[in-house]
């Protein structure tokens, strides 16, 4: 059995069939103002005034009457112009017209009977049984293959190229037959300045009611436009007066049907639009649209916009029963054209593409990027769906895996590229974070631990300190041979001037008073011995009574006296710039004393006798310092030292400080000229001197002392030595 | 021109330095006269400097004491003998009898108690150092360490023996002549730093006097 | 006087009480210590501002003035007492500003001397001192050492001195992996430097120690007199 393709769904459907028994769309586009299929020509309006019809008419007489009409006079140029525009417009070229619309107008070819369909639901069943009781047989007319509904409008032109011939006119653009009712508007609805149709009461009884519900899809499929199909037989019909040029070829419009054309607009009504004569009292007709054939329901199809106040039922018939829509009276008249019989040459010919546009309207569309060429597989090779719905339906729209399937995207997508240091910071930060976030358990209080070493030690250290002290034991020796630096410092003693009194500083800290007074005891009582007069400052604030209990202690034995026999000069705050002021001019730096005998009424030791001729550094007999600290000892050398001349410095030092001054002394041309430093020095000078002093009463526990220390020393040495090859051994 | 007044500080500090820097080098009369009274100011501002550190002294502690922090009572105490003591000598001098009772009763025994502190305190640190680290520079230093003690201090026999006369005389070895070599080239290191650190403020890159 | 001599004995208690407080420390951190402490600072720092007072600020400010009147307020007296208001106002925030300048006075006077200093006061003699002792013809002044023996002391003290200041040069290079290293002589010689540094210190420690044992045995000495002197009578 032949078969025809929907334009739509690509389904194939009987060759009669005017609507898709799959979507319903249109399988023969309806011509405007030309017959309807399957509408016979004695129910055609015997009096179409609609101007689609006109025109249609006017388009199929074209071809016969290629002369155009001549112009309308007093008509406008413009609408001439239009007119004969219109008459030459092209038409698809031969072999560009798409098969559907050659199929309107000759169907095609019969296709191999389909092979059995899959198992389809009910609801779809029911609505091809409705279809097959619809499908109205083939259309009486026998196409015309050869004649180009185009060709008939078109005048060929000497010397031009003649036009390319057009497919018969497609039903819709067919002029309708005679007696087919063509569509009328309902009375009083068209506008004033279009020619009113004949009012006929059966018309207006027949016009149906307006639907209800706001909008309902129509009940029968609207025609596609522009279809183009075979072109009906020129009505007998005069020709609409169009005002073309006979020269040029005629528009492709519809024919005009075969009812008088109506005046549009009236002439009457609208002076400025000059109106062809024949068109004048036609009365304006909407075009005729051409039904399919047979009076078929048309499927069901719920409306999408309920009434106002009613309850959306889908399923629900009451309102939507298509019996109970009252189409307008145009509307029901208008007979589907009868579908013409295919070509017998034509058989063979492959089925219409619904994709498949004719190059000059491909030509029109905006974008293509829309619509791509899809090409339509055949129906063997399509795929049937599987799910939903649409189950077992050829080509249909998969839903999967398209929808089921997220796709992903090719450029920019959501891929990161991450790279280590990137991957490593992230995680950084998501660790400081979590840091943040995590709560710290209560700190658990501390063990305390027991200082085990530093109990015993001290414990050692204090009975061997005090032992010798309290039992006499262990008995250390005194010192016979003291440090090599000790017999040039005892010279420089013995060197120094009588009555000249040496400069005794003194910066050491309070806390050292215990080892230095020990080690500057026999230097002092030396220097007491040989009558030397001993003048004190300091750059700290202590100094002062520090040098007061050095020289009482070394003194007051032997009846030296303040201010006769020594002297405080006070205390001088600065620290290098103290000593270099005191370099420069002694007398104004210090300018008050320290614990002054009162016979000095001016605060000031200067006036003393014992310091009568001392103005400047160098008129001193020696500058001996005695100090505890590198730092102080390093400002002294350079600051004063510039500033003695032949004055000797000489430093008593704590034994800490000896390697910091030494490279000051060991030299050829030495800054500094002696060092007595430590106890086992001191010892050894009161060794000398022969007059036991602090330095030999502490001698025993110093020497207990050190060895204890020395002890610990090597048992720690001892131990770590021994954890080690253990550690080791185990390793 | 409006002047900021860092750069006049700045410009005093380099103007002053530069004059006593001259008079190192430059015995010439106008120069010794100028620096030797730059010096006096600068003497005289160390004593007053001195006061206000010892009132921002009072200040702390006063404020702990009145806000009662965590170890007021000791500010208390400390505030106490600083006032006790300030006053006496404002009032009898700092070389009267009851300031010197107080240095020789209070002050001095205290301070030479915890410079005793000091000799367990380095036995213990020399006892861990040998027990725990093993490195040759630890090594180095324990070792000449404990070579000086041996020289230094009597031993319990034999003092004036053979042996002991041999570490006396690696201890002078070691002090003389090693360590000597060591003290030189940390003098001179420092010596440059010292310098380097002067001529910074000399030269203004460093201004630690405030903007 | 006299009062104060009769409290002698009160004032040795005192030591003794204030010297076992200290000691205290070897069991642990304790109150008695903490206590001896701030005594301590606090009478240190009340003595230093008396003594402050007196041996300077009066001699220098007050004692002009007093003595001589306004018309002693000549260019050398009027600075001096301006810079010391100027300072005062460093106390507090609002007004520091002004005190910066005599406080770059200070500055400024202290970094010239420390820099001549340095320069005329250790960095020339000592480097003419190292260079001297490469005399072959030179003698120790101390010991009285020569030829040999004395060449290899020198030997060591410059290889001592060298290396240590070698140490204490960072300088260095960066290499094609952009690490800062130093020449490999470099390295070698300053790690020499570091062992004669650790050697130096090391001599030190042992001073230190001996000086702190001189002092401890002192305290002991003071401590055990005092009891002799309870019980023995």
């Amino acid at each position: 059995m032949a078969e025809i393709r929907c334009p739509m769904c690509s389904q194939a459907n009987p060759e009669e069939a005017e609507v898709c028994a799959f979507c319903s769309a249109r399988l023969r586009p309806l011509l405007a103002g030309g017959p309807a299929e399957g509408i016979p020509p004695s129910e055609a309006e015997p009096e179409e005034t609609d101007w689609l019809s006109r025109i249609r008419q006017e388009a199929v007489r074209g071809q016969a009457e290629p002369t155009p009409p001549p112009p309308e006079e007093g008509g406008p140029d413009w609408l001439s112009r239009l007119r004969r525009a219109e008459a030459e417009e092209e038409g698809p070229p031969k072999g560009e017209v798409p098969a559907w619309v050659s199929d309107a107008v000759e169907p095609a070819p019969p296709q191999p009977a389909a092979p059995a369909e899959p198992e389809v639901p009910d609801w779809l069943a029911r609505v091809r049984e409705r279809k097959a009781a619809e499908d109205v047989p083939a259309e009486e007319s026998a196409p015309e293959p050869e004649e180009d509904w185009l060709s008939r409008l078109r005048v060929p032109q000497e010397g031009q190229v003649p036009p390319r011939e057009a497919p018969p006119l497609p039903e819709i653009l067919r002029p309708p037959d005679e007696g087919t009712p063509a569509i009328k508007p309902p009375p009083a609805s068209l506008p004033s300045w279009l020619p009113q149709p004949p009012v006929e009461e059966e018309a207006a009884e027949e016009s149906p009611a307006l639907p209800s519900t706001p909008w309902e899809p129509p009940s029968r499929p609207i025609a596609v436009p522009f279809s183009r199909g075979k072109a009906a037989p020129p009505p007998e019909k005069p020709a609409p007066a169009w005002p073309s040029e006979p020269e040029t070829p005629t528009p492709a419009w519809p024919p005009a049907p075969a009812t008088p054309a109506s005046a549009w607009p009236p002439a009457g009504e609208s002076p400025s639009i000059a109106v062809p004569p024949s068109r004048a009292g036609a009365a304006p007709e909407p075009p005729a649209l051409v039904e399919p054939a047979g009076p078929e329901p048309l499927p069901h199809t719920p409306a999408l916009l309920p009434e106002e106040g009613l309850p959306f039922v889908p399923g629900e018939a009451a309102d939507f029963d298509i019996d109970s829509i009252k189409l307008p009276e145009w509307l029901s008249e208008a007979k589907p054209a009868a579908a013409p019989p295919k070509p017998q040459a034509e058989e063979q010919g492959v089925n219409l593409a619904p994709a498949t546009l004719p190059a000059w309207l491909e030509a029109m569309r905006p974008m293509e990027t829309f619509r791509p060429v899809v090409e339509i597989q055949p129906e063997e090779e399509q795929l049937v769906e599987a799910a939903g719905p649409l189950a077992g339906l050829r080509g249909v729209l998969l839903a999967e895996p398209v929808v089921a399937i997220p796709r992903q995207r090719d450029v920019g997508s959501a891929r990161l590229d991450v790279t280590e240091r990137q991957y490593a910071h992230a995680e950084f930060l998501h660790r400081m974070v979590q840091e943040e976030e995590r709560e710290l358990p209560p700190a658990a209080p501390g063990r305390r631990r027991i200082p085990l070493v530093r109990w015993v030690l001290s414990l050692v250290l204090l009975l061997g300190v005090a032992l010798p002290m309290t039992a006499g034991l262990p008995a250390f020796a005194l010192p016979v041979l003291g440090p090599p630096d000790l017999n040039p410092f005892i010279g420089r003693i013995n060197a120094l001037p009588v009555e000249r009194p040496a400069l005794l500083v003194i910066d050491y800290e309070p806390g050292y008073s215990g080892e230095l007074e020990a080690v500057a005891g026999p230097m002092l009582d030396h220097m007491i011995s040989r009558g030397l007069r001993i003048a004190t400052v300091s750059t700290r604030p202590s100094g002062p009574p520090l040098a007061e209990r050095l020289l009482v202690r070394a003194g007051v034995a032997v009846g030296y006296q303040n201010g006769r026999d020594y002297l405080h000069l006070g205390f001088l705050p600065g620290g290098p710039a103290a000593v270099q002021l005191f370099a420069e001019d002694p007398r104004q730096a210090v300018p008050h004393g320290y614990l002054l005998p009162a016979e000095l009424t001016s605060r000031s030791g200067w006036e003393s006798s014992m310091l009568s001729g001392v103005t400047a550094l160098s008129d001193f007999g020696a500058v001996i310092l005695i100090t505890s600290g590198a730092e102080t000892a390093r400002t002294w050398i350079e600051q004063a030292s510039p500033r003695l001349g032949e004055v000797p410095l000489l430093m008593v030092l704590s034994a800490g400080v000896e390697p910091m001054v030494r490279p000051y002394y060991e030299t050829l041309n030495p800054q500094v000229d002696a060092i007595l430093a430590g106890l086992p020095a001191a010892a050894a000078y009161e060794n000398a001197n022969g007059r036991p002093g602090g330095a030999q009463s502490i001698w025993g526990g110093f020497g207990s002392g050190l060895f204890v220390a020395e002890l610990a020393l090597a048992l720690g040495a001892g131990y770590g030595l021994l954890t080690a090859l253990l550690a080791r051994r185990r390793a | 021109m409006r002047v900021r007044a860092s750069l006049i500080w700045a410009a005093v500090a380099s103007a002053v330095g530069l004059i006593v820097l001259l008079g190192f080098f430059f015995e010439i009369e106008a120069l010794r006269l100028a620096r030797q009274i730059l010096v006096d100011w600068a003497v005289l501002l160390a004593a007053w400097a001195l006061m206000l550190g010892l009132l921002n002294l009072l200040g702390v502690h006063w404020s702990k004491v009145s806000q009662q922090e965590k170890g007021w009572p000791y500010s208390a105490v400390l505030l106490l003998f600083f006032l006790v003591t300030l006053i006496l000598g404002l009032l009898f001098g700092p070389d009267s009898p009851v300031i010197l009772f107080l240095f020789n009763n209070v002050q001095l025994p205290i301070e030479a108690s915890l410079m005793a502190l000091l000799a367990v305190t380095l036995t213990v640190a020399g006892f861990r150092v040998v027990t725990r680290r093993r490195d040759l520079v630890s090594l180095v230093f324990v070792g000449v360490g404990f070579l000086v003690l041996l020289g230094t201090g009597p031993w319990v026999i034999g003092s004036e023996g053979v042996l002991n006369t041999f570490f006396r005389d690696v201890r002078n070895w070691l002090a003389q002549v090693w360590a000597a070599g060591g003290a030189r080239g940390i003098l001179l290191g420092v010596a440059l730093g010292a310098i380097a650190t002067g001529l910074r403020v000399l030269l203004a890159a460093d201004r630690p006097y405030g903007e | 006087m006299s009062n104060i001599a009769s409290l002698q004995p009160l004032g040795t208690l005192l030591a003794a009480l204030l010297t076992m407080m200290v000691l205290s420390y070897l069991v642990g951190d304790n109150v008695l210590f903490r206590l001896a402490v701030h005594i301590f600072v606090g009478m240190a720092a009340g003595y230093a501002g008396s003594i402050a007072v007196h041996n300077v600020l009066i001699p220098r400010l007050i004692t002009p003035v007093v003595s001589g009147g306004l018309g002693a307020f000549n260019s050398l007296l009027i600075v001096p007492w301006l810079l010391v208001l100027m300072l005062s106002l460093k106390a507090w925030r609002s007004t520091a500003g002004p005190g910066s300048l005599p406080v770059a006075l200070m500055v400024g006077v202290g970094a010239a001397l420390v820099v001549g200093g340095a320069v005329t006061g250790t960095l020339v003699p000592q480097t003419i001192a190292a260079m001297d002792s490469l005399d072959p013809r030179a003698v120790t002044p101390l010991t009285g050492e020569t030829g040999l023996e004395r060449m290899l002391n020198v030997v060591v003290l410059l290889a001592g001195t060298i290396s240590t200041l070698v140490y204490f040069q960072f300088t260095a290079r960066r290499d094609a992996t952009g690490q800062a290293t130093r020449s490999r002589l470099a390295t070698w010689v300053a790690y020499v430097g570091r062992l004669f540094i650790a050697l130096t210190f090391g001599v030190m420690y042992a001073g230190g120690l001996a000086a702190a044992m001189a002092v401890l045995a002192e305290r002991v000495q003071f401590l055990l007199s005092l009891v002799f002197s309870f019980f023995g009578g």
